[in-house]
């Protein structure tokens, strides 16, 4: 199409089956200025389609510069970038259809409602993107019926009249309405209590694993991040630190304190099984895993 | 000495019916709890639970519409109590952006003392002995928008302490933390605690609960147990219907114990808990 | 990302001028403003530019950042200046430098737009040497202070200075706040940049409500924060800061009432000896 445009970028081939595929991608805030910060340093990353990939580090690790950029909330400064075929290092990537892909829940995301009612609240990125009016509404009952909400009940009422929980739920329909392919998360389980969070992350799991939906969750709760994720992805300073799944991140307890993170407690006891010589299948990370393995090495033992 | 008392205390808010009509939810019902000086409280509970209420019915924000609150034996419905309870009762929140009046830090630390009508050279002393304790000296001339959760909640909790209370309320002041944050402001409660403060900790973490005297499990208003900690991670029934969960490492002790390990279901420490586990093993 | 907002447009520095007492420093800015209006000649405008030379050199802020604060209403100024240009008459006799159907240029009008666009630009000047020395922490203290006397008539300047001060302290997370909301509905792909005005308009109300909505609760907490901290109203209220006057306020009072009473003087003495001292009018 542009045949007098720029030829020197190399041709970068993107690694099939790769949702996201980050090559040499920089990001610097207030570039040419005395305020001048490094916020991304030469990320290489890819996330396949299907994942459940964790994304943790500290306040101005760079995290969430990066996550922004997935759905283009944050522009390409330097290196390249591709989300679902979507080269956003071009100068003009089609937005809609990213971000119609590329589903973002903010943290607290329940801050950000105002429509009045919550019918009309969930149709808003719908609307936005373009779906016939007369689709809205089924989508809509789809998606507030995922979260766990009687469409009949709550699509008349306001927004700002449900509980806490029920807030933040219509808040992820809104994002989940879309159907969106991949599926990025901040802080989805902060500030609920435990039964909330089980709840929110219990969704999150069967959208990944019904519906294939691939999934970069932010989070700080190592337990959370340890028991459901593929693959933790830590960021330092800016630079991706670590990129493995849980089980072999958190062997690694020295270095993990060493970045003031926590180490999970079902790692630190499998750790601890693992240095007295015994073999804790790989798999296993939540307390019924862990209890049935170490069951199971008794046995293995008494037999 | 009994410092707290709550008398089948009862609060409703008004609430609007599906139908329009004024009505009203539960807020706290038929609570009676006594807290002890010098004791460190925990206060657990889904949200919603009434918590919040509880912690607002204990320094006059929100007055009983049944049953009584004393507060070293002043009544908080008498308005003219009220300011003398404020100056006992710290209470921290949990947005710690909404509570900062200020610009400066050690600005913000005086608010309470000016309030009180302390003269200038206390004031400075006040603000400069509760950063000390806080460990945030070296912010005083800062602005608190640049700093982390944990170090802004710390201020507050050096504002309430500006104001010399005996007692202090965390109302879900480690909600919106991270975890290096949460941990900061528990180091600084439980020192606190340990130089004679009493502590009322409001919180869904169970985490957090672990090194207090007392839990007191609250449910859709109503106050359902009292215990030490471990006796409450033990309840699995009781923590599942007031939407709580126990720590992972205590849910793990409880059901191996219950599997015929020999271990401690009152161990809240994984790494122990592991060796314990190996030696059970290698027997 | 954002610059400290609270600090305004404060240089940080250790200068005479940034240690100066924020009140008599206001008080002196006033002076400065009221003072330059009556500055009538292209020579007293010099003795002007050589003192406020003086002062930012003092103050150590650098030049740039004083001049910046002009290159923002650069336009609106020269404008008001071109706009004097025809009005002003010729005095008795003078044939006009350029005339065109009604239209008149005069020498005298040419130099009253001068000493106009010299005037509003060294009013902003003036005022934001003030604002690049002094925090808006320190302004809000003087401006209750300098308010007090109001007190007699009833005046709230108790509550005037903390709401100033509040707001103050809530600006940083409003700004934050309005980011992460305008990139939370650009993400359920809301558009602010097309479409019509009305178009662009309605695309804010997305952003509008939830901030409102924050805001109602943010000011309960507030609320409920400021009362568990004993805030009774100003009734017996004391104040941390306190502000108090050093040497360094003397001098700097001495030389701006100095040189203005100079100014003043020069401008009685213009209209009565104008032709023995004649370079007092131009």
């Amino acid at each position: 199409m542009s045949k007098s445009a720029k030829v020197t970028a190399p041709a970068v081939e993107v690694p099939q089956n790769a949702a996201i595929f980050a090559q040499n991608l920089n990001f610097t805030y207030n570039a040419k200025s005395a305020f001048a910060k490094r916020a991304l340093d030469n990320i290489n990353l890819t996330v396949c389609n299907g994942e459940f990939v964790a994304i943790v580090g500290h306040t101005g690790s760079g995290k969430t510069t990066f996550v922004q950029h997935l759905n283009a909330l944050i522009r390409v400064q330097d290196g390249y970038l591709n989300v679902l075929g979507h080269d956003l290092s071009a100068k003009k990537p089609d937005l809609k259809a990213l971000r119609q892909q590329v589903g973002m829940v903010f943290q607290y995301p329940e801050y950000q409602l105002f429509a009045d009612t919550v019918l009309a609240d969930v149709c808003f990125g719908l609307k936005n993107f373009g779906v016939e009016s007369d689709k809205r509404e089924q989508m809509a009952r789809d998606a507030l019926e995922l979260v766990g909400l009687d469409f009949d009940k709550v699509k008349d009422k306001s927004p700002f009249d449900l509980s806490g929980g029920e807030k933040r739920r219509v808040a992820l329909a809104g994002v989940l309405a879309m159907k969106p392919q991949i599926l990025v998360m901040d802080e989805p389980t902060a500030g609920l209590d435990p039964r909330g969070k089980l709840e929110v992350l219990s969704l999150v799991r069967q959208l990944n694993q019904r519906d294939g939906v691939t999934v970069l969750m932010v989070s700080h709760d190592m337990n959370e991040v340890y028991e459901n994720a593929d693959r933790v992805l830590v960021f330092r300073e800016g630079t991706l630190a670590y990129d493995l799944p849980p089980r072999e991140l958190f062997r690694k307890e020295e270095e993990i304190r060493a970045m003031n993170l926590e180490v999970p407690a079902m790692a630190a006891f499998c750790n601890e099984l693992e240095k007295n010589g015994f073999v804790v299948p790989e798999n296993c990370r939540t307390v019924e895993d862990v209890c049935a393995a170490v069951v199971a090495l008794k046995e293995a033992r008494n037999a | 000495m009994e410092v707290i008392n709550l008398n089948n205390v009862s609060y409703y808010y008004k609430a609007y019916n599906d139908d329009g009509t004024v009505g009203s939810a539960i807020g706290v019902e038929g609570v009676t709890l006594s807290v002890n000086e010098g004791a460190f409280v925990a206060l657990v509970g889904h949200n919603g639970c009434g918590k919040s209420t509880l912690a607002k019915l204990l320094n006059g924000l929100l007055i009983p519409k049944g049953g009584t609150v004393t507060v070293f034996g002043l009544d908080t419905a008498k308005k003219e109590n009220i300011f003398e309870i404020r100056k006992n009762v710290g209470m921290v929140f949990q947005n710690p952006d909404n509570q900062m009046v200020a610009s400066i830090v050690e600005e913000d630390v005086a608010f309470g003392p000016e309030n009180l009508g302390v003269p200038q050279k206390e004031i400075v002393e006040r603000v400069n002995e509760a950063l000390e304790q806080v460990g945030m000296t070296e912010f005083a001339k800062r602005s608190p928008h640049r700093l982390s959760g944990g170090q802004k909640q710390r201020i507050a909790i050096a504002g309430a302490l500006a104001i010399r209370p005996k007692i202090l309320v965390l109302d879900e002041s480690t909600a919106m933390l991270d975890p290096q944050g949460r941990k900061e402001v528990l180091e600084v409660a439980h020192r606190l605690n340990a130089q004679g403060m009493t502590v009322l900790l409001i919180t869904h973490f169970m985490e957090e609960v672990l090194d207090c005297d007392q839990v007191v499990v609250m449910n859709n208003g109503h106050v359902v147990k009292i215990g030490t900690p471990t006796e409450i991670f033990q309840d699995k029934r009781l923590l599942e219907d007031a939407g709580l969960r126990a720590p992972r490492t205590a849910e793990l002790a409880r059901a191996l114990a219950e599997a015929g390990f020999d271990v401690s279901v009152r161990e809240t420490d994984a790494l122990k808990l592991g060796g314990d586990v190996c030696r059970n093993l290698q027997k | 990302m954002l610059r400290d907002v609270t600090f305004g447009q404060y240089y940080p520095g250790n200068s005479f001028v940034h240690k100066m007492d924020a009140r008599i420093k206001l008080i002196l800015t006033l002076l400065f403003m009221v003072g330059i209006f009556f500055v009538k000649s292209f020579v007293v405008f010099g003795f002007v530019t050589v003192l406020l030379l003086a002062i930012i050199f003092v103050a150590r802020v650098p030049l740039k950042s004083v001049l910046k604060s002009i290159k923002g209403i650069i336009v609106l100024l020269l404008l008001t200046a071109i706009i004097n240009i025809f009005f002003t008459k010729g005095e008795d006799g003078e044939q006009p430098l350029w005339s065109w159907w009604k239209i008149e240029i005069y020498v005298a009008g040419l130099k009253s737009a001068a000493k106009i666009f010299l005037r509003l630009v060294y009013l902003v000047i003036g005022s934001s040497v003030l604002t690049l020395t002094t925090t808006p922490v320190d302004l809000t203290h003087a401006v209750e202070s300098l308010l007090k006397p109001l007190r007699i008539v009833k005046f709230p300047v108790h509550e005037f200075a903390l709401i100033m001060s509040l707001t103050l302290s809530f600006i940083p997370s409003l700004i934050e706040e309005t980011d992460r909301i305008i990139r939370a509905q650009k993400a359920r792909g809301a558009d602010f940049d097309t479409g019509g005005l009305i178009k662009r308009a309605k695309a804010f109300i997305p952003i509008l409500i939830p901030l409102l909505v924050g805001g109602f609760r943010r000011a309960e907490e507030l609320a409920n924060a400021m009362n568990s901290r004993c805030y009774e109203g100003a009734t017996k209220r004391t104040c941390m800061r306190v502000m108090k006057l050093s040497w360094r306020d003397l001098v700097g009072a001495f030389v701006m009432i100095a040189f203005f009473t100079g100014v003043f003087l020069l401008y009685g003495m213009s209209k009565q000896w104008s032709v023995d001292v004649a370079w007092l009018y131009y």
